[in-house]
């Protein structure tokens, strides 16, 4: 500790004699000064601006149809309920198609960007097209899946299950219906009928699982939904990424 | 003012608080470049330069230590600087640098200065940040981009170096 002390008095010493020319200083900060006021300054906006920028440019249209989609929730459960006289787990299949038909609205929006030029006139106005799909995605999905967390909250007990197991159930096929729309949107659109007709297969067959099976409710299955929630999850946050990716390098073409 | 809010403003184009930051600074980053060239006169230059440099990257700056910030570029403006200048490779001092230590009349300031000049880059910046600015080493490891045991080891070794030096 002493020698650490000693050592900084003969570094402070050493410092002390190095005495700046007050002219020489004077003449150095006008040089800065000229060169600040030179316009050499770039501005960068931070994440809160750049959020702040984005959020203005999303049409009110676009929140008022999302949130009109959530906001019936209750009444699309009512109308499943008590005009279809479903059974309770035949619910959950008929929730998850209207939590993802809330993600369609984000597509539909999204969708502009494929019409002919449209990405490519957009990024020339300096939008940049990665985070505004980005910042959109995970805007919608969020209240989505947090309108959906909390409609489980007050209605899983009607059904006997817990909010946990409920919100999963309704969660998976939201994402797994969203992965497979982006994917239709991005590499689908150049992979033929081959690639529509399997998506259809698939998600028409999980669909048909989810509303006929009653036994995949049954507590045991619960750490496979789990899994399944966790791979479209996974799944969508790599969509998500590789088309962002795509859009960031010089080859942008979505038409 | 606070440092965060005024590069806030000079990202909004106000440049007035570029002249404060730089004044508040000035003799700092000159005390550094005079440490790591041993030339006043071309700390002068360094000096100016490292503010330059700020002044074109201060949109990349994210908050946080300004002063640690400003080190760091200069760090890099003296390193360029030698590599640009070679002055090391006549392991001479300039001539003016000898005689204004001389002028104040401590030997052992001198022999400090130069015996630094002596070091490896990494291991003198790690010694005049540690020992004249105070950083720890934690901070040390984050300016100069490595570990904090790198940067403790660096000034220790240093130390010892600067230490046979001396004697």
């Amino acid at each position: 500790m002493k020698d650490e002390m000693e050592w900084e008095k003969k570094f402070t010493g050493c410092a002390e004699q190095m005495k700046i020319d007050p002219v020489k200083k004077e003449r150095a900060l006008y040089g800065i000064s000229q060169a600040a006021c030179a316009g050499s300054l770039q501005y960068r906006p931070t994440v809160s601006d750049m959020i702040k920028v984005q959020f203005s440019c999303i049409p009110g249209s676009i929140w008022a149809f999302q949130l009109l989609f959530l906001a019936l929730l209750p009444f699309a459960e009512y109308w499943l309920q008590n005009r279809l006289e479903l059974e309770g787990w035949q619910i959950f299949s008929g929730l998850s198609v209207w939590a993802a038909a809330g993600s369609l609205v984000f597509v539909s929006e999204l969708a502009r960007h494929f019409s002919c030029k449209m990405a490519e006139l957009e990024q020339t106005c300096y939008l940049n097209l990665s985070q505004l799909w980005l910042l959109r995605a995970c805007c919608i999905s969020g209240l989505d899946i947090l309108v959906i967390a909390a409609f489980g909250g007050w209605r899983a007990e009607s059904y006997g299950f817990g909010w946990f197991s409920f919100t999963v159930y309704v969660l998976t096929p939201f994402f797994a219906s969203n992965v497979i729309l982006i994917f239709l949107f991005t590499k689908g659109r150049r992979g033929g009928r081959a690639v529509w007709f399997w998506a259809a297969l698939l998600a028409g067959l999980g669909f048909w699982i989810q509303a006929e099976c009653s036994w995949i409710y049954e507590a045991a299955w619960l750490p496979v939904w789990l899994l399944l929630l966790t791979a479209a999850i996974a799944l969508w946050t790599i969509e998500l990424r590789a088309f962002c990716r795509k859009m960031e390098g010089e080859g942008l073409c979505l038409n | 003012m606070n440092e965060k809010k005024m590069l806030r403003l000079i990202g909004q184009g106000k440049t007035e608080y570029i002249d404060e930051i730089a004044r508040t600074y000035y003799d700092d980053i000159y005390r550094f470049c005079c440490f790591q060239t041993g030339d006043r006169e071309w700390a002068y230059d360094l000096t100016q330069e490292t503010f330059l440099r700020f002044i074109r990257y201060v949109d990349h700056y994210s908050g946080g230590n300004l002063k640690g910030y400003l080190l760091t570029i200069a760090m890099n403006v003296c390193r360029d600087g030698w590599k640009l200048q070679k002055h090391r490779e006549s392991g001479e001092l300039p001539e003016d640098y000898e005689a204004a230590s001389l002028v104040s009349g401590v030997e052992e300031r001198l022999l400090l200065q130069k015996a630094l000049l002596e070091l490896p880059d990494f291991q003198r910046e790690a010694i005049v940040l540690h020992y004249y600015y105070d950083f720890k080493y934690r901070e040390i490891g984050r300016m100069t981009g490595v570990g904090t045991a790198t940067a403790k080891s660096r000034v220790s070794q240093g130390l010892g170096k600067l230490k046979e030096l001396l004697e």
